[in-house]
């Protein structure tokens, strides 16, 4: 012992409850500020996630520059065997996304945290929005559509494309109604969440 | 709350444990020296840190390529939890700089709701930001606790630097008497209102040289992130009202079309140079949109099959060498106005051995639609038909219904794409 407090270059402590309230408070206001900036969309904030499934619907998406091809991602669950963690999934990329109502539904160690935002009149845009799915639905159309294109050559958005000879999907436009997609993975460079809401329990 | 209340607690309850001599046994020795250890530096602030930003960090598995191509603001994301798990342990193992560190630690758990997942949906954020005021609020009884003190607070004395003396050897006196404290074990001796002004105040000011590179990483995070942040400050909305309308940024991009020459790019080489692989919005006549622009098919397995599809405007243009990562392939090429899928339509494609199917139940292609496949079997007015390359169709009409169709390797453009109920899964 002695020779453990010869190095330890302080003496035994304690907290001090005002000075926790000194660094505490403002904090707290800091983060509603964070908060309350996000919910007015003034706020841009970045998001990534994967590893679980989760849900994400939405009334409407309206989407500039869309790729899909399938990829081979890694999960907690396993898929194929013999890869106990590898999964098949279609990458759903969208250069600059609108959404009207999107709810997001994801499973945090027994806790579902849902996340709403765009209920009002602003939309939720994203940038760079890639979303991992293995099943999708909704009503979707698309302008300037190429079907079986490989998935190496996708331009619309930059920097994302597939594997060479994979099959894939290209459009410089789509808006898909009554999306709901069952996900594992989701990035976005930014998002910005008008009418921001999070609370856990629930579903969308 | 809980462990500030250990924190602060535990050195009463278990006061005649620590002072008395040392336990017996191997187990408790070492629970002594763990309790010795915890009660010599911002433990539970630091433990809240350190699970604040691995909650951040485990949050946020996002697969590497699609980090990398989000690039500068993706690594931020990374980057701002990255910092904070370090501060978090530099609270432990190096807490005479524990002001500095636990006010970067609020400030990092904030920008962490910009940068990383709503600061690991929130949670994290909570932990750093309680985590770091706990670390903040810590106070040694063998030193007087750093500088700064709230205004209503009565004037401070200065703040020692003994970590600074264990490497430069500091004054002998004021050594004994920090290490008599903590042998002695008064945790809760005082409020800090008996100790002596300390003399060495000087070394302040290169004490903080040490944490200028956590400083500035997270400096740099922070900036690094400022574009999208900065960008969404001001023209958020233009994007919006864009996306309602056609936007003019898309109509230029489509405009540029390519010169409809054959024999452009042979190969399929991931271009960049393409000014986007949509077909045109104003083609010409049997424009080979795909051949010209480069994109090669797909190699993969596919298919696209409907229980019935109606064409109008078809024309059966030969066949055609298109490129693909393969090599190029001969491929039949249709061009037609207007295709129309239902009765089941579905498109696979092989992705490692699974296959994504996407069906709808009705599809309609317009606008200037040019397919190219490898083969089509379906019945026609009743009779099977098998066009390929080996087999062309001769003799087609303009307009015409087919049933049960299933078209194998397509590879398609279209200025419209229309579904209703379309689905995909991964079967």
């Amino acid at each position: 012992m002695a020779s453990s407090t010869d190095k330890v270059p302080t003496g035994q402590g304690r907290v001090h409850w005002r000075r926790f309230a000194v660094v505490i408070v403002p904090a707290i206001l800091a983060a509603f500020t964070l908060v309350i900036l996000t919910a007015q969309s003034v706020l841009a904030v970045s998001f990534s996630i994967s590893g679980t499934p989760f849900t994400v619907t939405a009334s409407e998406l309206k989407g500039q520059g869309f790729e899909q091809f399938g990829v081979l991602d890694t999960s907690v669950i396993p898929d194929l065997p013999g890869n106990t963690n590898q999964i098949v999934l279609t990458a759903n990329a969208i250069r600059y996304a609108t959404i009207t109502d999107l709810c997001q539904s994801l499973t945090l160690g027994g806790l579902t945290l849902i996340i709403t935002a765009g209920y009002g009149s602003t939309p939720v845009t994203a940038t760079d929005l890639v979303v991992d799915a293995d099943q999708f639905s909704g009503n979707a159309s698309f302008t300037h559509m190429n079907i079986g294109q490989d998935a190496s050559t996708l331009t619309q958005v930059p920097g994302i494309r597939g594997p060479a000879g994979d099959f894939a999907l290209g459009a410089s436009t789509v808006t898909i109604s009554n999306l709901r997609q069952h996900a594992y993975a989701t990035t976005a460079g930014t998002f910005t969440l008008p009418g921001f809401d999070l609370h856990f329990g629930g579903s969308c | 709350m809980f462990g500030s209340n250990l924190s602060n607690r535990s050195g009463a309850a278990d006061e005649d444990g620590a002072a008395g001599p040392p336990p017996d046994g191997p187990l408790s020795r070492a629970r002594y020296a763990f309790r010795h250890w915890r009660r010599t530096r911002p433990f539970w602030g630091g433990l809240l840190v350190v699970l604040g930003a691995a909650e951040i960090l485990v949050s946020e598995h996002a697969p590497l390529p699609v980090v990398i191509h989000i690039g500068l603001q993706g690594l931020a994301g990374y980057l701002i939890p990255a910092i904070l798990l370090l501060i978090g342990l530099l609270l432990w193992f190096n807490p005479v700089q524990r002001t500095f560190y636990s006010l970067l630690a609020v400030v990092l758990a904030l920008g962490s709701w910009i940068t990383s997942n709503l600061g690991g949906f929130f949670v994290g954020m909570l932990l750093g930001v309680v985590g770091g005021s706990l670390a903040f609020a810590w106070t040694s009884s063998g030193d007087p606790g750093p500088a700064w003190r709230p205004p209503w607070h009565k004037p401070a004395p200065k703040e020692p630097s003994e970590g600074l003396d264990l490497i430069l050897g500091g004054p002998h006196d004021d050594a004994d008497a920090a290490g008599d404290e903590t042998d002695e074990d008064q945790p809760l001796a005082d409020d800090a209102a008996g100790d002596p002004p300390n003399p060495r105040s000087q070394s302040v000011g290169s004490m903080r040289v040490l944490p200028a590179g956590p400083l500035s990483l997270a400096l740099l995070a922070v900036a690094l992130h400022q574009g999208p942040l900065a960008s969404a400050l001001a023209p958020a909305r233009p994007p919006v009202a864009s996306a309602a309308s056609p936007s003019p940024k898309l109509r230029s991009s489509a405009k540029p079309k390519p010169s409809p020459t054959r024999t452009a790019t042979p190969r399929p080489t991931p271009g960049r140079s393409r000014s986007g692989s949509a077909p045109g919005p104003t083609p010409s006549r049997h424009v080979p949109h795909l051949v010209a622009r480069g994109p090669g098919a797909a190699t993969a397995v596919s298919s696209l099959s409907a229980g019935l599809v109606s064409v109008t405007g078809l024309s059966f243009d030969g066949i055609a060498k298109v490129p693909t990562a393969a090599g190029g392939v001969q491929m039949l090429k249709f061009s037609m106005s207007s295709m129309a899928f239902s009765d089941g339509s579905v498109l696979t494609y092989a992705v490692a051995g699974r296959s994504v199917a996407t069906s709808a139940a009705s599809i309609d292609l317009s606008g200037d639609i040019v397919l190219y496949t490898t083969m089509i079997t379906g019945e026609l007015n009743g009779k099977k038909v098998i066009y390929s390359v080996k087999h062309p169709p001769t003799g087609l009409s303009a307009d015409m219904t087919l049933t049960d169709v299933v078209a194998d390797q397509p590879y398609a453009s279209a200025d419209s794409f229309v579904s209703s109920g379309l689905k995909i899964t991964v079967a």
